[in-house]
């Protein structure tokens, strides 16, 4: 629901008219170290990359360590593909170039021979997820909108009547502008289930943002994806724990769920694409 | 089976009535006459709530009572009364006692003349002798002494200066009494319940001073007419209105201005008040050169208004009620939310010994917001609650020694917790709606204030409350994961659920002597309905749940001890008060709750157990030229919460182990006043990251148990200089100066701690607060003719 953002924005009125800000020193305890996972499989026929990193403590102010040297496949209960750890790129896991997810099956991922505790052992980490199916795209149109002072990417099609989960990724000019995980639209279908979206905006391309700003002729791509509830609530949640909290609006601080086991942190996410695109007019 | 409940609780409630009656039982053969009437201010008319009647001969007395009426029944003879109330000169009077007689006795204030020597009334230790303990009287007068927020005089924030009471966070008017939640706390204006008691997002109170006679707070030793909320009940009642002639006050402040109107309609029978208030800060915006702030609305208004009618000595008919509103609109959004309260009370005197109070209560919070209509996106979103609420209240004066308080009430609550649509053919919202939820909530009540001898005083009573869920409802049956499986729907007017919950209440105070006693009490309270809200200052989008098949109602036990002490002459009163509380079916909410809009809502709840205690100092200089009071609170507040925390112990949101306020007054001369309050309090517990993941371009926080962290300790202080017209006896115009500051050595308070990434240095964090308001200067001109 958008209303809370909203709000926020309210708060945030108040807060021109009387908060300042002001960096603070604070001293925080560790905790254990935990296995990050960054993985995904897609309908798209691509290499699909599984990223393995530790966490560490909040003040760090490092690269994320990478881990190396694990055993990563994906299984979708019949197939199985194991993936390579790229050598550039240390603890970054792909499947050959071939490999795409089909929709309805659940795909499971599984990580082996990694020791995040450092006792010796080694432990093994797996994560589900199903790939939800997603209606095609009709049209997007464009529309300078004043009021925003944005480019609005307009979205015509259905909502299927089943429980569906979206994101809406933006390229201009073949350059992704929804380039971190908080920043694309993600929205469930609870107040408009079965419904033609006649128009509503997904995506937008804003002046301020840097890098960001619509010209007229600009090539637009649109990407809608299909995600599972939990998918959707994890990408929430770390909107929620990353934007900064109030005693007005925020509820207590709480850890973002994913659906890693064995106490990693992380997300494997399967999810269905479909694409529009268009010209700035 | 809920018949003879019934019938037994009304045999157990009539015995003392029967019982008590001296009249009727064959012991007491001596006949009793009583004196009774009301005690008002001679100056304005205004019904005096707890003046003292005191009998020099017996050494005993009594008080009146919220309406200005006291009586007193004693053997025939002569006695010498003493009729007084703090900041009034005392009357005293021979009456020979031969007859029942009514006495209206009208009191002067003393505001206007100012002694060097101060008399005290003879029952000036009132707060060492009433058995009476946990609470706490404030008068409009002592409220608008204290500096305020930007000069918006506040009794929800003068309460928060009392020991035991803790503002939720900076500026905020939501409050914690004794470690509990603010949803725990019953506000009352006029005895209608007022659900959201701020305006502007909880920086004001909708209360308006002006139109306010008296406040007092209640934090344990809940009186048995009170029931339904766990830890506190704060009694607001408004003037009466001027009976004598008419008054207009008003004031202009540096964010609202206020008038008030009121007079008598028919002298000394019929009067009325009238009072307004409208923030003017929004007339402002359009100047301002960003265009952010420019193009909103923002504004609240509130009135209060009041028909007292007198029809004979037997009867008197009060009107009462509030209507408020918050208003921000801008070229996205809109919204408006508020109160509105109506109260209609009917004071009856069956006889001299027995006052009758019948009333009708209706209250409502309701909100609306949305965004502007036309677009794909547009929608509206509704959310209200309603109560209606019929009460009758008994006041037996049966002797001198017993008072015996007696009732039933019923209220009728409505929720609309919310309903989302579309706004126009454009949007694509369809119609959402969190079914309606209804519920009954019937008392019986009765208690007794018993002076067993000159030393000890008891206070016994019980209070019955039947709750009932009423359809039409939908039900959601959850399995052990909280996940809802199926749902039940209920008829209209089906009783589908029901709970019966018996509270006992005792209290005792026992004398060593005239400046020291000790006092101790034990209540127990139930909460029906609760607040779906996990923040902790409290957003105006309130949803209010009931108890149902899948919530039992919140329990909470309190006792408390307390030594009370008055020093020199009844100059100083000091107490220390301990309690220790314990509450069962403690609601929390689980991790990453969904509380709006949110038709399964009970899914997101869990229960568990509280505990708070702690301990009470107060040490107060009623008046003189030097007053005020200093209070120090050291206490916990924790919740077990299976689903919480791993089910392990945390501390409540509101626990602040050290909480200390001095509040002073020092008039430097008659037309001068200056004002200081200092507050500091223990940082309120929070939960910080201990680890961090990197995750899709961002840093992702792991955090610590919850609440295992504090914020800075908080302390601010305020002053504020009152500077009075001179007063002339033929001029009806008067008007005073007042210069304020708000947190006058500009500590940074924190509100919230952020952490947030570096945008230059992507691979580092950093912490930051938020703080609200610095050095606030304000200045308020008030006059009154």
């Amino acid at each position: 629901m958008k209303s809370l953002k909203i709000l926020s924005a309210l708060v945030a009125f108040i807060l021109i008219l009387n908060a300042c800000t002001e960096r603070i020193d604070i001293k925080l305890d560790d905790t254990y170290t935990r296995l990050v996972v960054e993985g995904a499989i897609s309908t798209d026929t691509t290499r699909h990359i599984v990223k393995l990193t530790k966490t560490s403590s909040y003040f760090a102010n490092e690269e994320p360590p990478a881990v190396s040297g694990a055993i990563v496949k994906i299984s979708d209960g019949t197939q199985e593909w194991t993936l390579t750890e790229n050598p550039q790129k240390p603890g970054v896991y792909e499947t050959s170039p071939l490999v795409y997810g089909v929709p309805g099956k659940t795909y499971t991922l599984t990580i082996r021979n990694v020791d995040i505790d450092n006792n010796g052992q080694t432990e093994e980490y797996t994560a589900s997820s199903l790939l939800q199916p997603i209606n095609s795209i009709d049209s997007i149109r464009t529309e300078y909108r004043t009021d925003y002072d944005a480019w609005e990417i307009k979205l015509y099609t259905y909502d299927s009547p089943m429980e569906d989960h979206y994101l809406f990724n933006l390229y201009k000019n073949n350059v992704l502008q929804t380039d971190t995980i908080t920043e694309p639209l993600i929205v469930n279908d609870k107040l408009f289930n079965g419904n033609y979206t006649n128009g509503i905006g997904v995506a937008w391309l804003r002046d301020e943002k840097t890098g960001e700003k619509g010209n007229v002729g600009d090539h637009v791509l649109l990407e809608i994806w299909g995600i599972t509830k939990d998918y959707y609530n994890f990408i929430s949640d770390i909107g929620q724990e990353t934007s900064g909290s109030n005693p007005m609006f925020s509820g207590p601080p709480a850890n973002i769920r994913g659906n890693v086991n064995n106490g990693a942190f992380g997300f494997f996410a399967a999810y269905s694409i479909s694409r529009a695109s268009g010209v700035l007019k | 089976m809920k018949k003879i409940t019934l019938i037994v609780l009304i045999l157990l409630f009539s015995w003392p009535l029967i019982a008590g009656t001296p009249d009727k039982s064959g012991n007491s053969a001596v006949k009793r006459y009583t004196l009774s009437g009301s005690i008002s201010d001679k100056n304005n008319g205004e019904q005096l709530i707890g003046a003292t009647l005191f009998v020099k001969e017996l050494k005993t007395g009594t008080t009146s009572n919220v309406y200005g009426f006291y009586s007193i029944s004693l053997e025939p003879g002569e006695y010498t009364f003493t009729w007084a109330f703090l900041g009034y000169e005392s009357i005293e009077k021979k009456i020979k006692l031969t007859a029942n007689t009514t006495q209206n006795v009208e009191l002067v204030s003393k505001s206007q003349k100012l002694s060097e020597v101060e008399i005290r009334a003879q029952r000036a230790n009132e707060n060492v002798a009433k058995n009476e303990m946990s609470t706490v009287k404030l008068s409009s007068k002592t409220i608008k002494e204290i500096p305020a927020l930007m000069g918006e005089v506040d009794i929800i924030k003068a309460l928060q200066l009392l020991p035991g009471v803790q503002a939720t966070s900076e500026g905020a008017t939501g409050f914690s009494v004794r470690g509990g939640a603010p949803d725990q706390n019953l506000i009352l204006l006029d005895e209608a319940t007022v659900y959201n008691a701020s305006h502007f997002l909880g920086f004001f109170s909708v209360f308006n001073n002006d139109a306010i006679k008296d406040v007092t707070i209640y934090k344990g030793d809940i009186p048995v007419q009170f029931g339904g909320r766990l830890s506190s009940v704060v009694d607001v009642r408004m003037n009466d209105g001027n009976n004598k002639k008419f008054v207009a006050t008003g004031g202009i402040g540096t964010i609202s201005s206020r008038l008030t109107v009121e007079g008598p309609l028919v002298k000394d029978q019929t009067s009325f008040i009238l009072s307004g208030r409208r923030t003017y800060f929004d007339l402002f915006l359009p100047l301002s050169s960003d265009e952010n702030i420019r193009d909103n609305q923002v504004y609240f208004y509130d009135f209060n208004a009041k028909i007292s009618h007198k029809i004979n000595e037997n009867n008197r008919i009060f009107l009462s009620g509030y209507f408020g509103r918050d208003v921000f609109n801008n070229d996205f959004f809109r919204m408006n939310l508020g109160n509105q309260t109506f109260t209609m009370r009917w004071n009856h005197l069956f006889s001299q010994k027995l006052f009758t109070n019948f009333t009708f209560i209706q209250s409502k919070y309701d909100y609306q917001l949305g965004t502007t209509p036309g677009q794909a996106n547009s929608f509206t979103w509704k959310s209200q609650l309603l109560d209606y609420g019929l009460k009758a209240d008994f006041n037996y004066f049966i002797t001198p020694e017993n008072n015996l308080k007696f009732g039933v009430s019923s209220i009728y609550h409505v929720y609309h917790p919310g309903r989302a649509a579309g706004d126009g053919d454009n949007s694509l919202f369809t119609e959402f709606i969190v079914p309606n939820n209804y519920a009954f909530e019937h008392s019986i009540y009765a208690g007794n204030d018993q002076k067993v001898n000159n030393k000890l005083s008891l206070k016994y009573g019980i209070r019955a409350t039947l709750f009932q869920n009423i359809g039409s409802a939908t039900i959601y049956n959850y399995n052990t994961n909280f996940e809802a499986i199926d749902s039940t729907v209920y008829k209209k007017g089906d009783i589908f659920n029901h709970y019966f919950r018996i509270e006992p209440r005792f209290g005792a105070a026992y004398m060593f002597n005239d400046k020291f006693s000790i006092k101790a009490n034990y209540s127990r309270t139930y909460q029906f309905i609760q607040l779906a809200q996990n923040s902790t200052s409290g957003t105006p989008l309130d949803v209010w749940f009931p108890a149902s098949p899948n919530i039992e109602p919140q329990s909470a036990d309190q006792f408390s001890l307390g030594f009370f002490r008055n020093f020199l002459g009844n100059t100083f009163e000091a107490s220390i008060e301990g309690y220790y509380k314990l509450m069962n079916n403690t609601i929390d909410f689980k991790d990453h709750a969904q509380l709006l809009l949110n038709e399964k809502l009970e899914g997101e709840v869990r229960v568990g157990e509280a505990k708070a205690y702690g301990v009470e100092f107060l040490l107060k200089k009623p008046d003189g030229k030097l007053n005020g009071w200093i209070s120090y609170t050291i206490s916990r507040s924790e919740r077990t919460i299976p689903g919480i925390n791993d089910g392990r112990t945390y501390l409540a949101p509101f626990d602040k182990t050290h909480n200390a306020s001095v509040v002073l007054n020092y008039r430097i001369s008659n037309r001068t006043t200056l004002s200081a309050n200092w507050v500091y309090y223990t940082g309120n517990p929070v939960t910080f990251p201990t680890g961090r993941a990197n995750i899709g371009g961002v840093i992702a926080p792991i955090y610590s148990d919850r609440n295992s962290y504090r914020m800075p300790d908080y302390h601010r202080l305020d002053v504020s200089l009152t500077l009075k017209s001179k007063e002339k006896p033929n001029r009806k115009w008067s008007h005073e100066w007042v210069f304020s500051v708000y947190n006058l050595y500009n500590r940074h308070n924190a509100w919230s701690i952020q952490f947030s990434k570096d945008e230059d240095k992507p691979n580092t964090t950093y912490a930051e607060k938020v703080y609200l308001f610095g050095f606030l200067p304000a200045v308020t001109f008030n006059f009154k003719f």
